[in-house]
């Protein structure tokens, strides 16, 4: 039964007439209706067979930017490719600013699921990056709380297995543009090549518990 | 010091409830796979499943193939026909009380025995519906906020954990089982009324038709 999308357009035809603003508010609600499916129920992030990320909290600009790249295939790791480059290509990119501000007010506990064991290890290479090897301190970048700001990603409170699929991905050289100037390299692809698998895990684990 | 007896009686009782409130709730496989049975669990099938589900578990008339499925799947629908919360027809006419005749304690080794069993694809769909069916459940409808069903269920429907596998599961369960969640029938799962509520009838018959030509995949996890 097709019961969303032919009643949802004319209330929202019928709102825009009369009430503007909320015929605003009711299209980006049927598009985070969408996200929810894959995101989470609010958008906590959620594992399927496949892996989708936290987005609730996160930056308003990253996730504007993460929009226009995958609209733009410059953002092609696997996963981005398989689901979202398709769900992008009926998107509707004048609503793109509003869903990332929304998104971005929001709040959900954190997936608190990595490997506790690793969580100190990660802490430490968190706080104060792993001189030896020239791996400079998430912490720098990403806050000392992992909120990120503006173009930098929040990460924490992020899936574990999410934060390990993304710091791979770099690894092995998907997301290799910057999508805010795709002629500069990526910022995260060197950092992420200096990591072993051992301090991925760790990382991963320590910003899943953060809030 | 009634205070203190009364506690130490508490005390002593409350692991025997906590086991039996987690056997209500939801097994934990991986924590708690199972006691001993009395009966090897390939007897047990063939003595009290396989005539309704077949003499190798791959599903006959309206009740579905079970062979290959997974241990948490298996284990999580116990569950809810034990408790009846899965309320469609044919699940309280005929597996509620079947499953409440299985012990709680052997739901996880019974679900294990069932996830290693050989499965063949039913291959009884549409087959000029299936090309559409493959588009939907690799991609589903982005126009129509329908999302694709292999993220949860694998690129080649194989699930995994609570994902059931639904690759070559006969085209009439599948169906039928999708109409219900469009008819109101048991939540379960949180997530499919909602996504079946978005799908036209001819969705449905070509995603239920493409399934059930697939052959069984490989999937992540050990059951």
């Amino acid at each position: 039964m097709r019961a969303g999308g032919f009643r949802l357009a004319v209330q929202a035809a019928v709102l825009a007439i009369f009430m503007p603003a909320a015929a605003q508010a009711s299209d980006i609600d049927e598009k985070l209706g969408y996200c929810r499916n894959c995101h989470g129920r609010h958008y906590e992030g959620f594992i399927g067979y496949y892996i989708a990320p936290r987005l609730a909290g996160q930056t308003q600009v990253y996730l504007e930017n993460q929009l226009k790249a995958i609209g733009k295939h410059t953002r092609d790791d696997p996963n981005a490719k398989r689901f979202m480059w398709p769900v992008l290509t009926h998107g509707a990119p004048a609503l793109w600013p509003r869903i990332s501000k929304r998104l971005s007010e929001m709040d959900a506990p954190p997936a608190a699921d990595g490997p506790k064991r690793l969580v100190e290890t990660g802490r430490k290479i968190f706080e104060g990056g792993v001189p030896d090897e020239n791996i400079p301190a998430c912490a720098a970048c990403h806050g000392e709380d992992g909120h990120g700001s503006d173009q930098v990603p929040r990460v924490a409170g992020q899936l574990y297995s999410y934060t390990v699929e993304a710091l791979n991905d770099w690894v092995q050289g998907h997301r290799a543009k910057d999508p805010v100037t795709p002629a500069d390299p990526n910022t995260m692809q060197p950092i992420a090549k200096s990591l072993n698998k051992e301090q991925i895990k760790a990382v991963a684990a320590f910003l899943s518990y953060q809030k | 010091m009634k205070f203190f007896r009364l506690t130490i009686a508490v005390l002593a009782i409350a692991p025997f409830f906590a086991a039996a409130v987690s056997a209500e709730s939801h097994r934990n496989c991986r924590k708690h796979p199972g006691g001993e049975w009395q009966m090897d669990p390939a007897e047990y099938v063939v003595r009290n499943c396989a005539f309704c589900h077949g003499p190798g578990m791959e599903g006959k008339a309206v009740a579905p193939r079970l062979a290959g499925q997974h241990q948490d799947y298996v284990v999580y629908q116990l569950e809810r026909f034990r408790d009846k919360s899965r309320n469609n027809p044919f699940s309280l006419k005929f597996m509620s009380h079947v499953a409440a005749k299985v012990l709680p304690d052997s739901y996880c080794e019974l679900g294990a025995y069932l996830s290693g069993m050989p499965t063949e694809a039913a291959k009884d769909g549409n087959k000029e519906h299936a090309a559409e069916g493959e588009d939907i459940f690799l991609h589903g409808k982005p126009s129509n906020n329908l999302p694709a069903c292999q993220f949860c269920h694998g690129p080649e429907a194989q699930g995994t954990g609570k994902f059931p596998r639904l690759g070559g599961q006969s085209y009439y369960y599948l169906k039928r089982r999708l109409e219900q969640w469009a008819e109101g029938y048991a939540v379960v799962s949180p997530h499919m009324p909602g996504i079946v509520g978005l799908m036209t009838p001819g969705e449905i018959e070509a995603v239920a038709s493409y399934l059930s030509f697939l052959e069984a995949a490989p999937s992540r996890g050990e059951y």
